[in-house]
């Protein structure tokens, strides 16, 4: 009983491993106890330990015989050990159990979800045995919808291709035309394809994957002939069909389906026709791999794009046949209604804004506004152009306008705060949201009960930007505090799911939930601590400045006794501010106690100055960015914070392997060249043992393209930089002025050339790049009128560039 | 009308997404512990809108009510559409899909959900676009004290006057 209290305390504080050596203790004197017994799998299932599951789970069984969570609890820890045959076998004894009336046998939902687990076992093992599972189950199944998606993916992957063709046209009748992951894998049916493309969004295996003419052919005749025909009305019918035309019909279908959106006056006309501008992307490293799509996101590229001219040429002639005779063409019959206009010039700033041409966009959303001062979809596309165009305290301006117009709209009044905080306005920020939490007690702490993961990041951001770094990281801590509770939120389910046999969808949370530290909102948080953290490490002082105590003094400089003198002061200092502090901190919380009755639990720590002291910098930093580098290894800013961390801790090797994995997901990345630059300049000086140095003199080379010197890797890199200064991205061509610096290739003025000749051509023109191209060229001393006035030129709403 | 989203049942990867555009469309907010709650129980009742670049910007999220004294009916817990994509007939195809599973699933015979008395906008989606009718008023069931209209659409009748329309 000790033991067993003992690790229930454990398990009430979340000490997991502890409660679960507690536990076995208990069952070394009692060792068929039911209750420790099923307490112990779930927090063995909770950290993960699969194989002390199987074996407790065993023993409940053999226990316990009668009990249906029993045997369904012993067949997943055979699952989840890799032992399918042995699962699928537990599933078919227990079910030799029961009388053949027993109603875990008859059609219902719980003896469907048992039979569709089962077959997703089968499926695994064999597609053949899967299928011949799934259609001898069938008369239990009630979750239709997946008992059909099953068959189809077993028919494809059994090249059954009339019977997959035939299987999708059911799942499209039962109402799935809307899913356009069955639309494709209702192609690969048709070009006789076994496995359906992962695809995102409204994407199908034709914009997937790059089709040859006679294979695209091919699909647009069945879906003419089949599909068009009996699902005439599906939106995604009619948008895989235009995904199939070549230019000169999509220009037909897309100037039609742009007067009855305009006419109808949807908002998302232009970010829903971007998902037309598809690029091949770069050749696969595998000559057998097949070529893939990618979506055009850069101006440059959408400019060239030839279904974008064709989109602003329909939108200009809209625009000028209607501002003259209120018609999208003179021959048109009927009037278009007077709001018509107005969504045609939204659409086309819309279009403007693709192309970086914000000035443009702007001047059409002003007409705009004469027409329609109170459209608020009109302030939120203003505010993001002006925000392109660097001018975001005008963008807040718009924003906040236009979330006056509707103060019941939730989105405008979080975009507000959203730019309020991009603006770094974090005070004003945060009496917009508070308009709609709950309106009992402090407003971020609701939020934070609400796991709020975008305004914290927002905030942590801003309040990074202005050194508020306590703050910053309390924000970033929130996030992963957040994640940390949603690790922890499955615990309950272990048990429940079982009992609810809705072990598909407990299968795949358990997965979700193995790479939870992958997901993206975690990763800004790791990645803003990473960075925060590591600045304070450089900067010592920071630190101190930031906990109050003023900058320490310099003491190398100083003799024995003037070293102890004015280490006596500091200390007097700290102490005086420590006292001042803790007074501040008794009456704030005399204060509070009075509040927290009324306002729920009070935060001790707001300005995470507590969380600050507690912190080693450098060690944060490592643990975050070991997490990044376990669950996050397909992003490139993983392994660039990997470099810098390791760089710091001085564990060589590491940093040289960051780079590798850096370069092989991107190898043209500007922040990946610097810091290959950085690597090959400081590494040879540091004192280092000579396997180590063996190592990086053999792996060096080819991280430098071949050069045998750094020196040389950059020049060569200037070359081409010089040579395709058109098509290389901005910030490429900033990376290589400063290597050539750092590297003391080139002087300040040749260096900058690279920046300046370039002009605002080529890839990554943002404000914000230029801005960070007009701090390298200050710090290595060049002379900065030239760009500034170029940049000016082409961004003259920016705030950051003076004029000239 | 081409509508360029995708209607797809939600999945496990889609529950954060659901929370964000939950928390930037509605002040009624979930801890994730209930989108779990809800997917690991009646996973098919829930039904995501995905953007081209894959942003879930609508979803609903449903249940099957557990009352023993009334026939089997579902609830809609939330739902909601990006206000930047509004329009498009998300919303509709949304509560279709799960409507759909809570009938031909769980023999559900009706639906039920609560609606802002001044929400204009959704009321006619419930009303005239899906054809519920008003059970009841509930006064002062928002948090804010608004009060809200009990709406119910039977599938039985729902089929009928599709049925006679054909």
């Amino acid at each position: 009983v000790c033991w067993h209290v003992y690790g229930l305390l454990h398990r009430a504080d979340h000490n997991y491993n502890e409660a679960i050596k507690a536990y076995k203790q208990a069952l070394k004197i009692d060792k068929d106890n039911l209750q420790i017994l099923r307490d112990l799998s779930w927090l063995q299932m909770q950290m993960r330990d699969l194989n002390g599951f199987l074996v407790t789970r065993n023993t409940l069984l053999n226990l316990k015989p009668n009990l249906k969570l029993n045997w369904l609890a012993f067949c997943l820890s055979k699952h989840l050990t890799g032992d399918l045959e042995g699962a699928v076998r537990v599933i078919d004894i227990y079910l030799e159990t029961l009388d053949a009336d027993s109603p875990e046998k008859q059609r219902d939902y719980e003896p469907s979800e048992l039979a569709l687990y089962k077959n997703h076992l089968l499926g695994e093992i064999s597609p053949h045995r899967g299928y011949l599972h799934l259609m001898a189950c069938k008369p239990l199944v009630v979750d239709m919808g997946a008992w059909m998606l099953q068959k189809a993916k077993y028919e494809l992957r059994m090249a059954k291709w009339a019977d997959a063709r035939a299987t999708y046209i059911q799942i499209f009748q039962r109402g799935l035309t809307e899913d356009y992951r069955v639309h494709a894998g209702y192609m690969c049916s048709i070009l006789e394809r076994p496995q359906i493309p992962k695809t995102i969004g409204t994407h199908t295996l034709v914009t997937t994957v790059v089709l040859d003419q006679k294979q695209r052919q091919k699909i647009m005749e069945v879906y003419k002939a089949t599909l068009a025909r009996k699902f005439g009305r599906s939106k995604a019918v009619q948008r895989v069909i235009m995904t199939l035309m070549d230019q000169d019909e999509l220009s037909v279908a897309l100037e039609a389906y742009c007067r009855k959106q305009l006419t109808k006056g949807v908002p998302s006309l232009a970010s829903d026709l971007q998902s037309f501008l598809l690029l091949e992307s770069p050749p696969p490293s595998s000559p057998n791999a097949e070529k893939t799509f990618v979506l055009a996101t850069d101006p440059l590229d959408i400019k060239n794009h030839a279904t974008y001219q064709a989109m602003v040429k329909i939108a200009d002639r809209f625009i000028t046949n209607l501002e003259s005779c209120k018609k999208y063409d003179p021959n048109d019959t009927d009037e278009e209604p007077p709001s018509t206009i107005l969504w045609a010039w939204y659409f086309r700033a819309g279009l403007h804004e693709l192309a970086g041409q914000y000035n443009e966009g702007i001047a059409l959303l002003e007409k705009c506004f004469e027409h329609t001062p109170t459209a608020v979809d009109v302030y939120e596309l203003i505010a993001r152009l002006y925000r392109s165009a660097g001018d975001i305290a005008k963008a807040v301006e718009y924003l906040d306008k236009g979330r006056d117009l509707d103060k019941q709209d939730r989105y405008i009044n979080n975009l507000t705060t959203k730019y309020m905080l991009a603006a770094g306005q974090p005070e004003t920020a945060l009496e917009r949201i508070s308009l709609f939490t709950k309106h009992e007690g402090n407003p971020e702490q609701n939020l934070f009960d609400m796991q709020c993961c975008w305004y914290e990041l927002d905030l942590a951001d801003c309040l990074g930007r202005k050194q508020i770094f306590g703050k910053a990281i309390k924000k970033y801590t929130a996030v992963v505090q957040h994640f940390e509770d949603f690790q922890e939120d499955q615990f309950d389910f272990h048990s429940y799911c079982i009992r609810k046999v809705t072990l598909r969808a407990y299968t795949d949370v358990l997965r979700w939930e193995d790479d939870l530290w992958g997901q993206p909102y975690y990763g800004r948080a790791a990645e803003g601590l990473i960075d925060l953290y590591l600045k304070l490490h450089d900067n010592p002082g920071l630190l101190n400045e930031q906990l109050g105590n003023g900058a320490e003094p310099d003491y190398s400089n100083m003799t024995a006794a003037e070293r102890k003198k004015a280490k006596a002061i500091a200390r007097k200092k700290k102490k005086a501010a420590e006292k001042k502090a803790a007074e501040l901190e008794e009456k704030q919380k005399a204060e509070n106690n009075g509040k927290a009755l009324a306002n729920g639990p009070v935060d001790d720590d707001p300005d995470g100055k507590e969380l600050l002291k507690s912190k080693v910098p450098l060690d944060e930093a490592r643990n975050y960015s070991a997490i990044l580098s376990k669950h996050a290894p397909g992003k490139v800013s993983t392994w660039i914070l990997q470099f810098d961390v390791s760089m710091r801790r001085k564990k060589t090797l590491m940093a040289l392997q960051a780079l590798f994995k850096a370069k092989s997901i991107d190898a043209e990345n500007p922040d990946l060249f610097t810091r290959i630059v950085e690597f090959a300049v400081t590494t040879p000086f540091v004192d280092e043992n000579e396997i180590v140095m063996s190592v990086v003199k053999s792996e060096l080379p080819s991280l430098l393209n071949g050069c045998s010197n750094v020196g040389d890797f950059v020049m060569r890199m200037s070359e081409t930089c010089k040579s395709a200064v058109e098509t290389l991205s901005l910030p490429m061509r900033t990376a290589i002025a400063a290597a050539l610096i750092k590297t003391e290739k080139a002087s300040p003025k040749e260096a900058s050339e690279l920046i300046v000749n370039g002009g605002l051509n080529g890839h990554g023109m943002t404000v914000e790049n230029c801005a960070k191209a007009l701090t390298v060229l200050q710090k290595m001393g060049a002379e900065t009128g030239t760009w500034e006035k170029i940049v000016k030129e082409g961004f003259p709403l920016s705030t950051l560039f003076a004029s000239s | 009308l081409a509508s360029m989203v995708c209607i797809r049942m939600a999945t496990v990867n889609d529950l954060l997404m659901m929370q964000t555009t939950n928390l930037w469309c509605l002040p009624e907010n979930y801890q994730m512990k209930y989108y779990f709650y809800h997917l690991l129980t009646w996973p098919q009742l829930l039904w995501v809108a995905e953007d081209f670049d894959g942003k879930i910007v609508g979803y609903v999220m449903a249940k099957m009510e557990e009352d023993e004294k009334q026939p089997k009916h579902g609830h809609i817990t939330s739902l909601s559409v990006l206000r930047t994509h509004r329009k498009r007939g998300i919303a509709t195809d949304l509560m279709r899909r799960s409507q759909c599973e809570m009938q031909h699933v769980f023999d559900a015979e009706y639906v039920s959900l609560h609606v802002r008395k001044s929400n204009r906008a959704a009321f006619h989606l419930y009303r005239e676009t899906l054809q519920y009718d008003i059970h009841d008023v509930e006064k002062g069931y928002y948090a804010d004290g608004e009060d809200a209209y009990d709406m119910r659409c039977d599938f039985k009748k729902q089929q009928q006057q599709q049925q006679q329309q054909q």
